[in-house]
Order: structure tokens, then sequence, then C-alpha cells
């Protein structure tokens, strides 16, 4: 079972930020803000973070963007999960592209910040058949 | 010229024969010399001549006037033909022995060869006519053959193509265009079940996309005629009309709704992160009332958020954009997924809540998404139209034939017959249910439509007073295994789906 240390959240909305980094640090999670596209993909990119949280629209770079950017390269964290979390509903071309490069899709006003550490806990739990499979 | 040829030779032949007859009347003659006298043999010798010269002249009238029909007939074949238009027209009535004939057989032939003209010139005519229509057409019209190769484009078939450069004949629809098909089966799946048993079919796909090379993306209605015994080797015809225009008109409203859709759910997940916040940290410092406040608190805004959902979805529907992502699932994850989150919503308006599901369920094909909206507004409504204290069971069993059923029974007002069959429409509520307890009329709309979106069907039985039942049929995974484009795929096996959004499950891909 792969156990994360660091998050990175991508997201302007400070009160929701607010939220999730206390809910992840009572989960015992190292978590780390940037509220700025660029800033995430600058961060995202140090391939120091084990999982990001993705905001869609967010100010200079939009999260479809940082995606697109982070896994053009195979190299860039490939240790890095990154789930979009979005109250925005996508479109085909957004949707196409969340589906086949992002590790998950989460709509924040459907959960609660526990359920996002629920969630969070099934993708380390994922890990795990990686380990039994082999 | 071969019946020039022919004259000679019948010529030739006449005078060989003609010549042998006097050989051998001469021969007769040499043979009788010891009978007759000399000048008997002499004279009988001249009259062999001035014989044949008879012989000959009579014969070469009598052929020049057996042949003149065939010579005329020749001349006014030759007249008729393409190219010769320079040669004489014969004349008939020059002719003596059967004018009649001659003529008539003449005027036959001029008959039967200007029809044919005729008929040739209307062919060539209508091919153009055909040919004009299919230019003319704003809309693609496409042939397909028996080995699915298209056999035929007309021009705005070919200027819809990615490439406009490319001839689309010899290859597959999906090839040629790159189709991308929003719902239903993909074109040339179709095609290959209706070659297995049926003889015509017709199926409309919409909101059908192709991507040009300049990075636009145009929107189309495809319309496909399939015909197993054309003689032509057509077996499918289709046309694709360019809907771009009204699609983008819906694309918009949707926009709008997406929007402001977004604009809702932020405060939402605040308000519920909040609530949370406090029904954790303050749960010891907070009396029974005030816990349930809370509890109360955090059920209105996660029915805030179905209620925003449901919005955004009836646009959907309304556009024709409501998609479900069908997955192989069992209705025991689904539902655990969601009891205690239902559990808590009756709860707080004291009501119980209770399951019962059957052993020996199969899979069903399921958004679970969508499930949960479906559930969560069906339970919502029994919750709202039953009487404090009442009961409510959610039961899942096996159906018959195949499938599963899910019913919500409760114990409330009811539902008065004439009511029953608007139920489902958008934005009905009954007389009833108007004065009694608030509501919009989307939650049934939406969860018909869903449910049919399943390949499933819903129902409602109910006594004013006693209660309803609404139930929904779901078929199994197994009957409707690779109708739909998104299921079966490797990726989305991968992926482990909740009611809240998806995760890629890593460890399955990369074995």
């Amino acid at each position: 079972m792969t156990k994360f240390k660091n998050i990175l959240i991508v997201e302007d909305d400070v009160f929701i930020s607010e939220l999730y980094i206390r809910a992840l640090k009572k989960a015992g999670y190292e978590v780390t803000l940037a509220a700025e596209g660029s800033r995430g993909l600058e961060m995202g990119k140090t391939g120091d973070f084990d999982l990001m949280l993705l905001d869609i629209m967010i100010p200079e770079m939009t999260g479809v963007e940082v995606l697109k950017e982070l896994r053009k390269d195979k190299a860039v964290a490939p240790q890095m999960k990154i789930v979009i979390t979005t109250n925005l509903e996508q479109d085909d071309d957004t949707r196409q592209a969340v589906e086949q490069l992002a590790d998950g899709y989460i709509i924040k006003a459907d959960i609660t910040p526990k359920v996002l550490v629920k969630m969070i806990q099934q993708i380390e739990a994922s890990g795990k058949f990686e380990i039994e499979d082999k | 010229m071969k019946l020039k040829r022919f004259q000679s030779e019948i010529l030739i032949l006449y005078i060989i024969s003609s010549l042998s007859s006097v050989f051998i009347a001469s021969g007769i003659l040499l043979l009788c010399k010891n009978v007759l006298e000399l000048n008997i043999m002499f004279s009988l010798f001249v009259a062999c001549l001035i014989w044949l010269y008879l012989l000959m002249a009579f014969g070469v009238k009598l052929m020049r006037a057996a042949l003149r029909p065939t010579n005329s007939m020749y001349e006014a074949l030759e007249h008729l033909a393409e190219g010769s238009s320079d040669s004489a027209p014969p004349e008939p009535e020059a002719y003596g022995i059967s004018k009649e004939i001659v003529t008539q057989v003449i005027k036959d032939v001029y008959e039967l060869s200007s029809g044919q003209h005729d008929r040739q010139a209307k062919l060539v005519a209508g091919k153009e006519f055909y040919e004009a229509i299919l230019s003319l057409q704003n809309s693609a019209i496409l042939t397909i053959d028996r080995n699915k190769r298209i056999s035929f484009a007309n021009k705005k078939a070919i200027e819809l193509l990615p490439k406009t450069s490319e001839n689309p004949v010899g290859m597959t629809l999906e090839q040629a265009y790159g189709l991308e098909f929003s719902s239903g089966k993909p074109f040339s799946e179709w095609v290959s079940e209706n070659q297995k048993d049926k003889i015509q079919e017709r199926y409309v796909w919409e909101r059908v996309r192709i991507a040009k090379s300049d990075d636009t993306t145009r929107y189309f209605d495809l319309v496909a005629d399939y015909n197993k015994n054309e003689s032509h080797g057509i077996e499918t015809v289709v046309v694709l009309v360019d809907k771009t225009e009204s699609y983008h008109g819906d694309d918009e409203q949707v926009g709008f709704v997406s929007l402001a859709v977004h604009e809702l759910r932020s405060p939402i997940s605040l308000l519920r992160g909040y609530i949370e916040v406090f029904e954790d940290e303050l749960a010891n410092a907070l009396d029974d009332d005030q816990r349930l406040f809370m509890q109360k608190m955090s059920v209105a805004a996660g029915q805030l958020s179905t209620f925003v959902n449901n919005i955004l979805n009836v646009a959907r529907i309304e556009s024709d954009q409501l998609k479900v992502h069908i997955h192989e699932d069992t209705i025991y994850d689904a539902l655990n997924n969601s009891m205690e989150d239902f559990t808590l919503r009756a709860d707080v308006r004291n009501r119980k809540l209770s399951y019962k599901l059957a052993d020996g369920i199969g899979t069903v094909g399921l958004d679970r998404v969508a499930f949960y909206e479906v559930l969560s507004n069906l339970i919502d409504n029994a919750i709202k139209y039953s009487k404090e204290g009442g009961e409510i069971e959610v039961c899942a069993k096996p159906r018959e034939g195949g499938g599963t059923t899910i019913t919500i029974k409760d114990e409330g007002i009811g539902i008065p017959s004439s009511s029953m069959d608007n139920l489902f429409e958008r934005f009905y509520r009954s007389h009833h249910s108007r004065d009694q307890v608030s509501g919009t009329g989307l939650g049934l709309f939406l969860s018909k439509r869903i449910v049919e979106a399943h390949g499933g069907t819903i129902w409602v039985e109910s006594k004013e007073g006693e209660g309803s039942t609404f139930g929904f049929d779901l078929p199994s995974f197994e009957s409707i295994k690779g109708t739909s484009e998104e299921t079966n795929t490797e990726a989305e096996e991968n992926i482990v789906r909740s009611a809240h959004g998806w995760i890629k499950n890593h460890g399955k891909v990369r074995k």
C-alpha cells in the first residue's frame, strides 16, 4: 500500500483550501498550497509531491492546462498522482483530457473534506493492488 | 463496306455457275459430235453462248433488284449511325419492286433508331440531373458497400473530410471522418448487427462530431438506411446533416447553466465543509437538540447539492446532452456507498429507512453518479411525502428474466389516480402535493430519463392515503454488454467510481 506524505493543493478559493488543508493535516499529511495555476505547475514539476489536488478554474493557467503540461513529459514527477477537484461541469474536451491524463475527478460540492480524505485513502489503497499482483 | 463485298461475292458465284453450265453444254455437244452435223453443232454452240449472255444479263438484273432493299437499309443505317451525318439518306421511292416493304422497313429502322437516340439522351440528362441534385445538396451523402467501404461521396461529403484532398472511396466511414458518436452504438457495429439478421433498418445518431484538420469541430445528425438486397451493391446510404449552429445554441444554454451551477456549488462546498468541522469538533460541546440541528444543516446542504445537480441534468436532457457512463457494477456496492447518507437524511426528519437486499443479484450496467441521483430523488420524495415516524423500505432483488429491480416503498400520503399518468413529466406536481409539500417537479422527470438511459424502466404503484412504491428495473450487464461505446474499454474497467467522482486504479493498469 502506497502511503502519501506530501500533498499539493492548487486552489484559489481560500475558504475551500483552508478546509481541505485542515482535514488533510488532521489525517496526517503534509500539505502545501498554490493559489495560481502557474505556481502549481512550477511546484508540481519539482517532484516533491505524491499527490496534487488540482482545481480547474484557477488564475493564470487553467487546471487542464497545468494537467496537460505536467503530463506532457513522462519524466516530470512520474510518481505524483493528479486528482481534479472542481465544481465545474466538463465539456467534452475537458472530460477527454481529464479522463486520459488525471488519476481522479471529484466534484467538490458533492463531498465534504472528510469524504475527500476517504477518497485519497482509496487512491492509496489502489496502489496496494500493484504489490499484490506482483 | 461489307455489303458491297457481299454483292461482289454473289456476282462472282453467279458468273462461275453460268460459265460452268456453258462448259457442261459444250462438253455434251463434243460427246455428240459423231451423231450430229458440224453446222448443227456450231449453231447449237452459238445458241449456248447467246443463252449464256441472256442468263448473265438476267442474273445481274435479278440480283440488283433482290439486293436493293438490303442496300437501301444499309444506306439508311449508315445515315443514322453516329458520326455519319454527311451520307445521303436513301430514297425508297426510287425503287420499283418491293417499294412498300422497303419503305416500311426503313421507316421502322428509323423509328427504332430515333427511339434509341431519345432513350440515350434521356439517360444522359437523367444522370446529369441526379448528379446536379447530389452536388447541390448541402448535406453529405455517402453510399457504403457490403464491406463497409465508402463507394460514393457527394461534393459536400468530400468537403467535410478532415483533409479535403483525400478521396474517401474505399475507406470506412470512421476512417474517413474520424467520427465520434456521443450516444448509441458506433456505426460499423450497427452495420455488422444488421448484416446478421436485418433486411431493412434505419438509425439516427445525434450530435456526431467531426474534427477538421484546422481544429474546428462541427456537429451532425447522421441518418443511416440499411438495405440488404439493394441490387447496385449499395448496402447503406448515409446522410450527414450539419447541425452545428443549432447544437451550438444548446451548448450555450448548457454552458450558462454549467456556469451558474459552478457558482452555486462553490458556497455549497464551503457550507458542507464548515458543517462537518462543527459536527466533528463540537460534538462533545453540543446537547442533543443542537446536534440534531447540525445534522439537519448537513442534510439540507447535501440536498441543495443534489438539487443543483438536478438543474444541470435537466438542462442537459433538454439539449440532448445527458450522458451516462455505464460500467459493470453490483447493486450491493452502489447502495452501500450511499446508505449512510440516505439514512442520515431519513433520521433527521424522523423517518425510519431500512434496506432489504436479496441475495444473488447479478451485475448491472450502472453509472454510479446517475444511480445515486435517482435514489436520492426517490428517497427524498419518500421522506417528504410520508408521515412523521413513517417507515421507508429500499428493496433490491433479482428481476424475473434477468436484471435487477429496486423499489422504494413509503407509507405516506399516496398519489391520486388522476395524477398517475403525468407523474414523470417535467415540472409536474399533483394538486395534492402542491398543497402539502414543497418541491420542483424535476426529480421524477430526471429519474425516468436516467433509468431509461440505463436501458431500464421506472414505474409507480400507489394508493391514496396508504402510500406509494416507486420502482425501477435495470437490465443485467450481460444483456447490455457492448451496446454502449463507453463500456468494456480496458482503461474504463480500471476506474473506481463512486457517487462523488472517480479514481483510476493504477495497480491494475500497470500489471
